[in-house]
């Protein structure tokens, strides 16, 4: 069904395309969120995303690569979005994030683990684990998102569990106030 | 359960809590109604023609560098005539040259398109366009027709080209204005020495049987000599002939090792039979959607490599994704693919660690920079099937211009630019005000946590600033860890900031004190 969607809207059936956009908004959003950690910035990546979906769909040359295409697509938008308006809207954005589902106590202890870790990671870092973990897309589909060959894709995952995984350790042991290395004042 | 997967559950686990479930309810509504009035980017042009549109500012300014670049070999007085200046009158003999049979390179549907240029009076050129399958005429044959006139020697103009379907239906653009209204001023460009036109939706069309005015092959493409299954032929990389960096490089060109699609369809042929003289013109990940750009981005692309090097003189190089704008959106072509040539030596001196940029650029080795210090050539190189589209068609370069050198940035200057950037706005922080000024200027410092007093409202006294990572090549991207002491050094409020090349920006969730998580405001 999705395949004749995508071909339809391709020849632009706009009401075609309403209905893939209706059924991919809320995962894109999320995903969007998770990546930009920002409400704002995830709405307008969102709304780019969609946007440029409908605009660019004619070049998409294989409808059953849809999903990977607009996966890629949000990519691009959060990417663009959040080099070319977060530089300052970042400094002073708030992430309000709503769980969707009640905390647990442990649950709690756990995000608030994951949190820390992951606020030490690079955004490359961030980017690939929410790909992977919360869109649940495979190495080929996450380097095809992120147009990096599936290598890059595969190794850029791994040192991410890694570096998430010393970050949780240094989250434990590290000291207040420790004196860092390398001070430029 | 091992200490892997425990970490990957845990981490889905996150996600999962920290996603919003839903969208609000008027982000489809909103995005909808920007679609509405959003025209997608297939036109016509592609459609019922099979010309890749031109896509953007960038692309214009390509086919405008190459119709200069043309004009520039026939003279300056005609430059101005027939690219930004008013009409010329023709020399007598200028409309010889787009007179005959034209075929254009885009085969996407499989049909195909002719155009039969000829002279009409004095100083009028007519043409006859036919379409075996249009999709602007529900996949029926089409024709069009016009009559126009050239301005200069090398643009062909057509104000109002009438368009038929055959079967006598209405001819309906597929989406943005009237099919009418997109024919109006066609025109095609003639590049005199490769013998081909490229018209106002940056399509290609080469001429029948290899008439054209186009030159000989160069000595390093293969001959499509009519010898189809001679695996013998010798390969490009085998021959001989001078190098091209033995020679000035051409100021811009066009198709490559081809020169036409006659010897295109021949290469075609011999490829398909197998010939390693022309097997390698074949690539198939070319024309994936999800393996095109991984084929850029990884050593291997021949048909790219093989004219950096052969035809370039290039020996070294990098994919630039940071120039061009890479473009595939008709199957058989990929356009604005920029590449940039290193310099000898295996090291960058500014940079000498691997060549890393954020979800652009791949892995690479030190890539040096081959004018200076810090500037790179640069170019940008189309790539088309002329003749067989898909994953058994052969690729050729159609066509290639310089850009403006790339440029790495200095590290030091921007150590210096960053750290300068950091410093105002933590004095700032000290003297409690104006720091909200530093970064934004737009007043938001409310939002900034813990932007001029710890949490018990001490006023900071003085901070630090450590270099975590960079710089990073090529634009000298850093990541910091900023640090505020109150309390003469027994609180410490910690912040992660980023330098991207052009401004400072950090991470309010990052915020801790004295290794707590603050929460945000």
């Amino acid at each position: 069904v999705q395949t004749d969607l995508v071909d339809r809207a391709r020849r632009g059936d706009r009401e075609a395309f309403g209905v893939l956009a209706a059924g991919a908004v809320d995962r894109l959003h999320a995903i969007a969120r998770l990546l930009l950690r920002d409400a704002d910035l995830a709405e307008d990546a969102t709304q780019d995303a969609l946007v440029r979906a409908w605009r660019d769909l004619p070049t998409l040359r294989d409808v059953d690569r849809f999903d990977a295409w607009l996966h890629r697509l949000l990519v691009r938008s959060c990417t663009d979005i959040g080099r070319h308006r977060r530089r300052w809207r970042t400094e002073v954005s708030i992430v309000h994030l709503e769980p969707s589902e009640p905390d647990s106590v442990a649950g709690l202890a756990n995000r608030d683990q994951i949190e820390r870790g992951l606020r030490r990671l690079n955004e490359a870092q961030r980017t690939i684990l929410v790909l992977h973990f919360y869109a649940g897309l495979s190495p080929t589909e996450t380097a095809a998102a992120l147009e990096i060959p599936v290598g890059t894709a595969k190794s850029r995952l791994h040192y991410a569990i890694e570096a998430l995984r010393a970050a949780l350790a240094a989250d434990e042991r590290i000291p207040v106030g420790a004196a860092p290395e390398g001070r430029l004042a | 359960m091992n200490a892997t997967h425990d970490l990957e559950r845990r981490i889905s686990d996150y996600y999962a809590a920290e996603a919003p479930y839903r969208a609000p309810h008027w982000l489809l509504t909103q995005a909808l109604d920007v679609i509405d009035t959003t025209p997608q980017r297939r036109t016509w042009a592609r459609r019922p023609w099979r010309i890749p549109t031109m896509r953007s500012t960038s692309a214009r300014l390509g086919l405008t560098s190459v119709a200069i670049a043309t004009v520039g070999l026939v003279g300056m007085t005609f430059l101005w005539g027939s690219v930004i200046g008013p009409a010329t009158s023709p020399s007598n003999d200028a409309r010889s040259a787009f007179v005959g049979t034209w075929f254009s390179t885009s085969d996407a549907d499989g049909g195909t398109q002719t155009m039969t240029v000829r002279a009409s009076g004095e100083d009028g050129v007519e043409i006859v366009v036919t379409d075996d399958i249009a999709s602007v005429c529900s996949r029926t044959a089409s024709t069009m027709t016009g009559t126009g006139r050239l301005v200069g020697d090398t643009r062909l103009l057509i104000p109002s080209p009438a368009y038929t379907c055959d079967d006598g239906t209405k001819a309906v653009a597929m989406s943005g204005a009237p099919l009418q209204e997109q024919l109006r001023n066609l025109s095609f460009v003639l590049d005199a020495e490769a013998g081909y036109l490229t018209d106002n939706f940056r399509g290609m069309w080469l001429r029948d049987g290899g008439a054209a005015p186009s030159p000989a092959p160069r000595a390093a493409a293969p001959s499509p000599a009519p010898r189809a299954s001679d695996t013998s032929a010798p390969q490009p990389s085998d021959t001989s002939a001078p190098r091209a960096s033995d020679s000035a490089p051409q100021p811009s060109g066009t198709m490559w090792p081809q020169s036409g699609l006659e010897e295109v369809r021949q290469a075609q042929a011999f490829a398909d039979a197998g010939d390693r003289a022309y097997t390698w013109q074949v690539d198939p990940q070319l024309s994936f959607d999800d393996l095109w750009l991984d084929r850029l981005n990884q050593p291997g692309t021949e048909i790219a490599e093989r004219f950096l090097r052969e035809e370039m003189g290039w020996d070294k190089f990098l994919f630039n994704p940071f120039v061009g704008d890479l473009d595939h959106g008709a199957a058989d072509r990929i356009g604005g693919i920029g590449y940039m040539r290193c310099g000898p030596g295996d090291t960058n001196p500014l940079y000498p660690g691997p060549a890393v940029d954020l979800m652009t650029a791949p892995l690479a080795e030190p890539c040096a920079p081959s004018i200076d210090d810090l500037r790179y050539e640069s170019l940008i190189l189309d790539l088309t099937q002329p003749g067989q589209g898909g994953p058994t068609g052969v690729w050729v370069v159609s066509g290639w211009r310089p850009t403006a050198p790339f440029a790495q940035a200095d590290p030091e200057v921007a150590t210096a630019e960053a750290q300068a950037r950091l410093e105002d706005h933590l004095q700032a922080r000290i003297e409690g005000k104006g720091a909200e000024g530093s970064v934004d200027g737009r007043g938001m410092s409310v939002d900034i946590p813990l932007l001029y007093a710890t949490t018990s409202g001490a006023s900071y006294e003085r901070y630090e600033i450590e270099r975590s990572s960079g710089p990073t090549w090529p634009f000298g991207s850093m990541s910091f860890t900023i640090r505020l002491f109150a309390d003469g050094g027994e609180t410490v409020v910690e912040q992660q900031v980023q330098w991207n090349g052009a401004g400072i920006w950090h991470d309010v969730t990052t915020t801790t004190e004295n290794g707590q998580p603050v929460p945000l405001p």
